[in-house]
């Protein structure tokens, strides 16, 4: 049905500015995607309260479920810089979230989805001078919920932050630096190897830093 | 430069520009924008209908598709393209000549050639069995026989083979209902001429309807929304009512007028036309039809042994539909009269084709009235009416509740709704946005006579949704609820439905908020914690060895420091045989000492695990190894149990976790299962299932259910790669000369293929899986229901205001059961003999027993 309206899991103009595939082979790997980008987060917003507006979106009957969060940190402190991936067992999935969720509040602030490429490794730290996102490099306006706080800050943001700012500090780089989320069922008697399931597309690719832009600029960077 | 600065411009000669419509997009697109404009005059019809004639005569095969789409997908637009289309069939008059030189020339109508080819769509559709379009088109042509531009002869004869869909022999309830479903609302619709043509074939027609439901009579004890278990038959709320039952009474009432009475909630925007010739032309008929048997999808691909118990297909709707209502009649239309019938079926229409975009779905619902008769809806709050039209109103529905209404009640079917509940949630959200201070008020109202249903034995599935709802709508406006006057309803017993409702609610929004957010929302009355609402901390962690006091403490917080050192896995399982030693030198057996170690395992990994779900993933992952190791056999449970007492005060992070050690094949579903039942001091040591327990079991049987699903669809991709590659194979042989070798090393490759053997196997492997899984589920709800015969008597049901966990929370259990039940009908179906022997044989003959059997025997179709 898509004669009358546009639907609204369409690939929006988001892009991973940083990622090298031609325009025909991003739309066809986004075809497939089973990996959400989520902007415009508080700093403050747990996996817990992701996992649990994200998981409404499975469909755990058709082997799908929600394979693993990967949240956005800030390259220096380590700590949440308001951008996730969430990342699904199946495509269905992440197309549910952006008929669903993407628009909506979580944690009171409207949120919004992309699909993505895949979770790269890197990719899980901002890419703005100071750590964080660029969007909050610039940022004018005052925002509680991303670190604009300053005398009249919310007590209730306060308490938090406290939490915040040791949660993520054990925080590591290289291969192995976010979990893979358990992979399909696999049949441990006819295969002895324990290896962790992972998916293929995790194994050691490292994108390089390469020369990027994107055309809605305003928006979120670290995509 | 700031990273990303530079180079846009690369970026924005790549852009997508906006493509250039061609003729015939255009052309389609102004026919499918039909009266967009809020401009428009039925009078505008006349216009475009002559454009069309004039400029597009040869387009006709655009013009059809362009009526296609639109009556499939904006269908509150249908009686203006039945109107358009009759326009099309009317002679045109004579252009006025401007240039003496030319003749005037006559155009033919072009309605019948549209007419025709949108038929060949609507036998595409017929095809494809798309039954939402069939009945849709089936719409437009009750507007056209009434019209007078199809035949009512051949729209009966239509509606005669959907009807015949009814009879056939073992007909799906799903199948039968979507048939009913066109041949009802084409009844409705058309009643007029099609009476007047055959007043018996209607009434045939009408009691074929009847004929069916009351031959599925009985698989409404498994969705009427509420539930009194010592009761099930009797049918006596006035708050609910199945579809198409709704709909017979909608022909009914009709039929006593004789279908004299017109459907005054439509438009009827030929009476603007008032010089229409009538009889331009014989009217069309429509072309005979046959209803295409049912397609099952059969595993042909799958073949041999190993399916032997699963042949049948998996499908879903096989039951009844239950709407319930939340508003008065004079407020929402009644489903079960001829206007309410056809104004609730529109809405829900709108809600299901706009699933895609749920933000133009909220738009369109909003601007509903433009599509009705005037008078349909009150006047928006503010807006002057003459007081002569004031009468007019006497009648009129309030949109917004009407609205609310009807997307309620598809959220709350079951066994599972349409969508995903989220997108209910979602649209609501959207409606609210756009309108607060009409939508608002009647979303309040909703959750009022919702919660008052709690009393009355509203089904635990639509109260679980109901609280789920609660919870998302609040996260999305500010937690702003009214609690204070829920507040006397902490009077009533701890856990009466009401008083389970405000603290599923409330432990809802603290999982997508966090906890003190939540408690400063509440009244102090409720905050306080001897409310029983909301505990006074956030639900953290119950690290079992954090205390010194432990006797374990220091053997704990060595296996910890290890774990959180990230130490290698067999450094940490030399350290565990060690301790496990240790404790059976000290006296302990050695089972005592395994379920000590996995007890401490478990929850250091979860407590290192517990900042984030993230590091449970990551904790877990590392020591993999370690976990499959300690759990052989019923270690499995003692993870479960070490588990669920370190998460006991979060219900999300059991469910997260439980999931993950099934996900990373640790435990089994059938693990999940048992630890769920199991007495435990939240259930006063009963057994039975709290919501937060059954959506446990459901993820257990999903999973298992999953992996077969995803086994399957594996196996089929092998085997589709095998048969390429063989193709490719003999294609290659035919190739001839120098082949030879190569051709005979590929065929060799396909012959082994030892990874669908592989597959094969592992499909054997999850089926079976999956069996053990369902009859594990069903043996524990039937010893946990077989002595609840007490709360099954219509005393005992009376006396409910006084019911306390003995009663509430078998009642609770039953309504899981028979969720169970409606929901897996499908898949227990294929294990129905071996199921049954092993959980119900050998059972005293009791209320509860008898009540365990028939409700199975309904769901499985055996009545």
């Amino acid at each position: 049905m898509a004669h009358v309206v546009p639907s609204l899991d369409q690939p929006s103009n988001y892009k991973d500015s940083q990622n090298r595939l031609e325009r025909q082979s991003q739309s066809e790997a986004l075809s497939k995607s089973t990996t959400l980008y989520v902007g415009n987060l508080s700093f403050y917003t747990t996996e817990e309260q992701i996992y649990e507006l994200f998981g409404k979106c499975t469909s755990p009957e058709e082997g799908g479920g929600v394979k693993r969060i990967i949240m956005g940190l800030d390259r220096n402190t380590k700590t949440p810089c308001g951008f996730c991936f969430v990342e699904y067992y199946t495509h269905a999935e992440a197309l549910a979230s952006l008929r669903y969720v993407s628009g909506t509040k979580l944690d009171e602030r409207i949120i919004r989805c992309d699909i993505d490429l895949g979770y790269k490794e890197g990719r899980q730290y901002g890419r703005g001078k100071s750590g964080g996102q660029v969007r909050d490099e610039h940022r004018q306006d005052y925002d509680a919920g991303r670190g604009g706080w300053g005398a009249q800050a919310q007590r209730l943001e306060m308490e938090r932050r406290r939490e915040v700012e040791a949660r993520y500090q054990d925080a590591g780089e290289g291969p192995n630096a976010v979990a893979g989320g358990g992979g399909d069922w696999k049949d441990r008697e006819a295969a002895a190897s324990t290896k962790r399931a992972r998916s293929p597309e995790d194994e050691g690719d490292s994108s390089r830093a390469a020369a990027r832009s994107r055309k809605d600029r305003d928006q979120d960077e670290e995509s | 430069m700031p990273p990303g600065r530079h180079n846009r411009g690369r970026y924005r000669g790549d852009d997508y520009r906006e493509p250039v419509e061609t003729p015939e997009q255009k052309l389609r697109n102004a026919i499918i924008k039909l009266g967009d404009n809020p401009d428009f005059l039925t009078q505008d019809l006349q216009r475009f209908s002559h454009n069309l004639t004039t400029y597009n005569r040869d387009k006709i095969s655009i013009i059809a598709e362009a009526f296609r789409i639109s009556v499939t997908e904006e269908p509150f637009k249908t009686p203006y393209y039945a109107a358009l289309l009759v326009l099309l069939h009317q002679p045109i008059p004579e252009t006025p000549v401007e240039d003496e030189q030319e003749p005037a020339v006559e155009l033919t109508p072009i309605g019948r050639p549209v007419l025709e080819d949108f038929w060949k769509g609507f036998q595409a559709f017929l095809d494809n069995q798309a039954w939402r379009e069939l009945r849709l088109c089936i719409h437009f042509f009750a507007h056209l026989a009434l019209a007078n531009i199809i035949s009512p002869t051949s729209l009966l004869a239509l509606l005669q083979s959907f009807a015949a869909v009814l009879e056939e022999p073992g007909v799906s309830y799903g199948r039968a209902l979507k048939a009913g479903l066109c041949v009802g609302e084409g009844l409705l619709l058309a009643g007029r001429v099609l009476y007047a043509q055959s007043p018996e074939t209607v009434e045939e027609i009408i009691n074929s309807l009847n004929a069916f439901t009351d031959s599925v009579q009985s698989s409404k004890i498994l969705v009427r929304p509420f539930v009194q278990l010592h009761d099930l038959d009797s049918s006596s709320s006035i708050h609910d009512n199945e579809v198409l039952m709704s709909l017979i009474s909608a022909l009914q009432a009709q039929a006593k007028s004789n279908f004299s009475e017109d459907i005054w909630v439509l438009p009827q925007p030929l009476s603007e036309f008032p010089s229409l010739s009538s009889d331009v032309a014989p009217p069309f008929d429509l072309p005979s039809v046959l209803v295409p048997p049912e397609v099952f999808e059969m595993d042909t691909e799958l073949g041999g042994t190993i399916y032997e118990e699963n042949k049948s297909s998996i499908k879903k709707e096989e039951l009844p539909r239950y709407h319930l209502t939340l508003f008065d009649n004079e407020i929402t239309p009644d489903l079960t009269t001829p206007n309410g019938y056809v104004m609730r079926s529109l809405l829900n229409d709108v809600i299901d084709i706009f699933e895609v975009n749920r933000k133009e779905c909220a738009r369109l619902l909003l601007e509903m009235p433009r599509w009705f008769a005037s008078g349909v809806f009150k006047p928006k709050p503010g807006t002057e009416i003459d007081p002569a039209d004031e009468p007019k109103f006497e009648k009129a529905w309030q949109l917004e509740s009407t609205i609310i209404e009807t997307i309620l009640s598809g959220m709350l079917i079951v066994p599972t709704p349409e969508h995903k509940p989220l997108y209910y949630f979602a649209l609501i959200t959207e409606l609210c946005k756009l309108s607060p201070p009409t939508v608002g008020p009647a979303v309040g109202k909703s959750i009022r006579r919702l919660h008052s249903y709690l009393t009355d034995g509203l089904d635990v599935e639509m109260a679980q949704r109901f609280s789920e709802w609660f919870a998302v709508h609040m996260s999305n406006f500010n937690f702003q609820w009214v609690w204070k006057e829920w507040v006397p309803d902490l009077a009533l017993p701890v856990c009466h439905p009401k008083r389970t409702f405000v603290r599923r609610a409330t432990e809802y929004e603290v999982r997508l908020a966090y906890h003190d957010r939540i408690l400063k929302t509440l009244p102090e009355a409720m905050s306080a914690p001897e409310a029983g609402v909301m505990p006074a901390q956030a639900p953290g962690p119950e690290f079992d060895y954090d205390d010194p006091s432990n006797p374990h403490y220091d053997s704990a917080q060595s296996l910890l420091s290890l774990l959180r050192g990230r130490s290698n896995v067999t450094e940490v399982m030399n350290h565990v045989e060690t301790m496990k030693n240790n404790f059976i030198d000290n006296g302990e057996t050695e089972q005592r000492a395994s379920t000590l170690i996995r007890s401490m395992v478990m929850q250091s990994l979860l407590h290192i695990g517990s900042r984030s779900f993230s590091h449970f993933l990551n904790a877990m992952e590392r020591y993999l190894q370690l976990l499959r190791t300690i759990s052989v056999a019923e270690g499995k449970a003692d993870l479960l149990d070490a588990a669920g007492d370190f998460w006991r005060k979060n219900s999300q992070l059991i469910i997260v976790v439980f999931d993950k050690l099934m996900q990373y094949q640790i435990v089994d579903p059938t693990n999940v299962v048992v630890w769920a039942f199991a007495p435990r001091q939240s259930k006063r040591g009963l057994p039975g299932l709290t919501t937060d327990e059954w959506q446990l079991v459901k993820a257990a049987i999903d999973k298992s259910i999953g992996r077969v699903a995803i086994s399957k669809r594996r196996l089929a991709a092998l085997r589709k790669e095998e048969d390429d590659a063989r193709a490719r194979v003999k294609a290659g042989t035919d190739g001839g000369v120098g082949m030879d070798v190569d051709a005979e090393m590929k065929e060799e490759a396909v012959e082994q293929s030892p990874a669908l053997a592989t597959a094969l196997k592992g499909y054997s492997t999850l089926t079976q899986e999956q069996k053990n899984t369902l009859a594990r589920v069903l043996s524990e709800f039937v010893s946990a229901l077989k002595s609840s015969s007490h709360i099954l008597n219509d005393d005992a049901w009376h006396k409910r205001s006084s019911w306390e966990q003995p009663e509430w929370g078998p009642w609770e259990t039953w309504g899981w059961y028979r969720h169970f039940l409606r929901l897996y009908s499908p898949h227990l179906r294929n294990y129905v003999t071996s199921l049954e022997t092993v959980s119900f044989d050998g059972l005293e003959d009791t209320e509860a027993t008898r009540l365990l059997k028939r409700l199975w025997s309904t769901a499985l179709g055996q009545e």
